[in-house]
């Protein structure tokens, strides 16, 4: 890709992680302490065996689990998952109205354990504050209490991490401070909350007791528009990323809601899987070698979750592409 | 509202759609027949808006790029079931059965979903446009092998089944017709595409090879020139045949029950008249199949009691019906995909015909396991007082405190979509509802579910009928 020079910053394609090999649906990322990269799968139906995949950041696997069920450290419609500060993975579940709670500092060796580090569930079905209708994005504050945007209940609710309820607000509806089937929402430097307002085609932003400050984005297919945005990441600038999941794009903005650029996806270059497969296949190698327009593949397909790293690395879930695009923020040179 | 006015709108929504529930047809009855009629045929300019499907993939991202067929049928099954433009699926479906394109050989189920989105968007326009879309639908070129045709080496398999299956059927075409028809459209093959083995299905693309296309001189049905694939679709355009042909294929679908197309060229149309009166609406109109059904949909011929219930209801019209009458998954959950192989256990496994003929209807739908899965299946649905559709039906016979075992099994037939049975039938129900102890709303909690439980009981009984097999 040509790299995007603007106000400052660079942007630009770094890598690929993973393939049909080992994601299917990625919907959730996760980074713990020693930035090692947490892809949940949501699955589809008739193939449901993935789970969580704890990966390096250069695409080495160092294990995985959970998977598709109902029974305990099982999940059915998996959403979004994070890792606190000790190392606790937690995975929210949109139909069973459950988090899972899960130990990732055990030693995987690249080992499915499924279940083998499953700790705890919490979370209990309905309406009534505390309680859980479709938990959808999952946000850790300093102090590590947990923000989850619930779908079903049109609104955002902040539990400690063994699920004691702290706090809700927000309604359905359009106006500032309501939600229609809100989802992925994180947590700033200066502990501020952003919402990926899905159904209203926006992001808010509040104060960390659910004060509306401001908006990011507008209806619309264009530069800065958004369609349906699925998830918002912030970085150590306040640097502000959507992915755009209606119009497969991802848009970022700076801390004052301008816009700075749009990606469309760049995986110019194969993951490290996809290289190996194609020298173990040479019939497929070769098919490819007929192919005159490459475009297709960079481009994104229902990118459905963000984050970023410390280290200027922002991770894209490429979802229906079963892979997680990497780009890089540089300060201008 | 004229009960008969209302039968009427039940037997339109059974053919135009996928049967509809009582507060539908009282809807729709109220609106009028023809205006439903125009509002089924162009749902567009009727303000009725497409089948939003932003959440069905937030909640099944598989269904964006169906990776397997599972998700494709899957798919599909959910936008009968949900569709508010229930003709265009419909129109879908019979395309499918005529175009029959199987994923077994595409292994390809988005290309075959693909491909079924096109009959959506061009199902009901002019037949030749949608020839031409079909001769260029990746799919299909695979399906019916024309990525081999070429210049030096041709392959007759898409040729001969334009001609025997999708326009004009056997008898009316020489076998050296054939082979022009597969010269004309030597060069229309596909793109390279990228293979889906590493990130999911990349769509494949219809290209024209003008270097592999035969350009030499062609006789095909008696005219002579240089013909491309598009010159060839506008000769057979121009062929009585065509017209018989689409007629028939229109009068089977949606009229009443014809004999297998194989035999279409040994056994006249079933009603002579109405298919004549098709094709000459056909030619009017240079083949357009929007303006086609407002023929059929408002003709006496259609409205006739005699072609109420004279068809067996395929396994998609069967599940389709059941689902939207019941109202099941209007709420999203897991496992939609298992609605959609439901059809496939009943005998048609949607997206996966069984060859280019397409199945066997009518009477073929129904043998002793078909027969069984289908009542089971409705069966299981009806007796879950739980859905909401079959709450609104208990709701709505609660209005009497008492029923007699005939006012009991005439509300549920009428509930159902105006069911109509034989007299037999009918009186063999009422007999059997009668030693049954009286069906009371009552006041208390539990003599409402008692009332409910026998409602249903009444609903599986009728669905277990031979009658209820036909729509």
């Amino acid at each position: 890709m040509e790299a995007i020079s603007t106000r400052g910053r660079v942007f630009r394609y770094s890598h690929t992680i993973g393939n049909v090999s080992l994601f299917r649906y990625p919907v959730g990322l996760g980074l713990d302490a020693d930035n090692n990269l947490y892809v949940l799968n949501r699955g589809h139906d008739g193939d449901w065996i993935f789970g969580v995949n704890k990966m390096t950041v250069d695409e080495g696997l160092l294990g995985k689990f959970g998977g598709n069920g109902e029974s305990d450290g099982r999940f059915l419609w998996p959403t979004s998952i994070v890792v606190d500060g000790a190392g606790l993975a937690y995975v929210a579940d949109e139909w069973l109205n459950r988090i899972s709670v899960y130990d990732a500092t055990v030693e995987f060796n690249g080992a499915d354990i499924a279940e083998g580090n499953y700790l705890r569930k919490w979370g209990a079905a309905g309406s009534e504050e505390g309680q859980l209708n479709a938990p959808a994005g999952m946000a850790l504050d300093e102090a590590e209490d947990l923000y989850i945007s619930e779908q079903g209940n049109h609104r955002v609710s902040k539990f400690t991490r063994d699920g004691r309820f702290l706090m809700s607000f927000g309604s359905e509806g359009s106006g500032a401070g309501e939600f229609r089937k809100p989802w992925g929402l994180t947590v700033d430097g200066q502990g501020c909350l952003y919402v990926a307002d899905w159904g209203n085609h926006r992001v808010q932003k509040f104060t960390a007791g659910g004060e509306y400050l401001a908006s990011f984005g507008a209806p619309g297919s264009g530069a800065g528009e958004l369609n349906l945005p699925s998830d918002v990441a912030v970085d150590e600038d306040g640097d502000v990323y959507v992915t755009d999941w209606g119009r497969d794009k991802v848009e970022v903005y700076d801390a004052g809601g301008g816009h700075l650029a749009s990606l469309y996806g760049d995986a110019e270059n194969l993951s490290k899987r996809s290289r190996e497969y194609l020298e173990l296949n040479i019939a497929d190698n070769e098919k490819r070698q007929m192919v005159t327009n490459f475009e297709p593949e960079f481009r994104f397909t229902m990118p459905t979750a963000v984050e970023v790293d410390g280290q200027g690395r922002i991770f894209i879930a490429d979802s229906a592409r079963l892979r997680v695009q990497v780009y890089r923020k540089d300060a201008q040179g | 509202m004229a009960d008969r006015d209302m039968a009427l709108m039940a037997h339109l929504m059974r053919r135009a759609g996928f049967g509809a529930a009582r507060s539908e047809l009282e809807r729709r009855t109220a609106k009028g027949y023809e205006a439903t009629v125009e509002e089924l045929l162009d749902p567009a300019a009727h303000g009725v808006p497409p089948l939003d499907t932003s959440v069905l993939f937030r909640q099944t991202p598989g269904f964006r790029i169906p990776g397997n067929p599972e998700n494709a049928s899957g798919y599909w099954m959910y936008r009968m079931i949900h569709t508010p433009r229930p003709l265009e699926e419909k129109i879908s479906l019979l395309w499918h059965q005529v175009f029959a394109t199987a994923n077994s050989k595409v292994n390809n189920p988005p290309e075959v979903v693909r491909q079924i989105e096109m009959f959506r968007e061009y199902g009901m326009g002019g037949y030749r446009r949608l020839l031409v879309e079909l001769a260029k639908n990746p799919a299909m070129i695979f399906w019916l092998d024309n990525q081999e045709n070429h210049k030096d080496a041709p392959n007759e398999n898409w040729g001969r089944e334009l001609l025997e299956l999708f326009s004009m059927g056997q008898g009316n075409y020489t076998e050296e017709d054939v082979k022009e028809c597969a010269r004309a459209f030597t060069g229309w093959t596909l793109a390279p595409t990228l293979p889906g083995v590493l990130y999911n299905r990349f769509p494949w693309q219809f290209k024209y090879d003008a270097e592999d296309h035969d350009d030499g001189e062609k006789v095909f049905l008696g005219q002579k020139g240089r013909f491309n694939g598009e010159d060839v679709i506008d000769i057979i355009m121009g062929h009585p045949a065509t017209a018989q042909f689409v007629a028939r294929h229109l009068y089977n679908f949606f009229v009443a029950d014809e004999v297998q197309v194989p035999s279409w060229q040994d056994e006249p149309p079933r009603d002579p008249e109405a298919a004549a009166i098709i094709a000459e609406a056909l030619v009017a109109s240079d083949f357009d199949i929007r303006s086609t059904l407002r023929v059929i949909f408002n003709s006496d011929f259609f409205k006739d009691e005699e072609v109420w219930f004279a068809k067996v209801k395929s396994p998609t019209e069967l599940v389709v019906s059941a689902m939207r009458l019941v109202q099941d998954f209007q709420e999203y959950r897991p496992g939609i995909w298992t609605i959609g192989m439901e059809t496939s256990y009943q005998g048609q496994a949607i997206l996966n015909p069984p060859s280019v003929e397409g199945w066997h209807t009518g009477q073929e739908w129904i043998d002793s396991g078909a027969l069984l899965q289908r009542i089971n299946f409705v069966a299981d649905r009806v007796g879950d007082v739980s859905l909401p559709g079959v709450r609104d039906i208990v709701k709505r016979l609660s209005d009497k405190n008492v029923l007699s075992a005939g006012e009991l099994v005439d509300g549920c037939l009428d509930l159902l979509g105006h069911v109509r049975l034989t007299d037999d039938t009918r009186q063999e129900l009422i007999e059997h509802v009668s030693g049954w102890e009286e069906a009371r709303r009552g006041e208390t909690e539990e003599e409402r579910v008692a009332f409910g439980a026998k409602v249903a009981d009444v609903l599986k009984l009728i669905t277990a009928t031979r009658e209820y097999q036909l729509g």
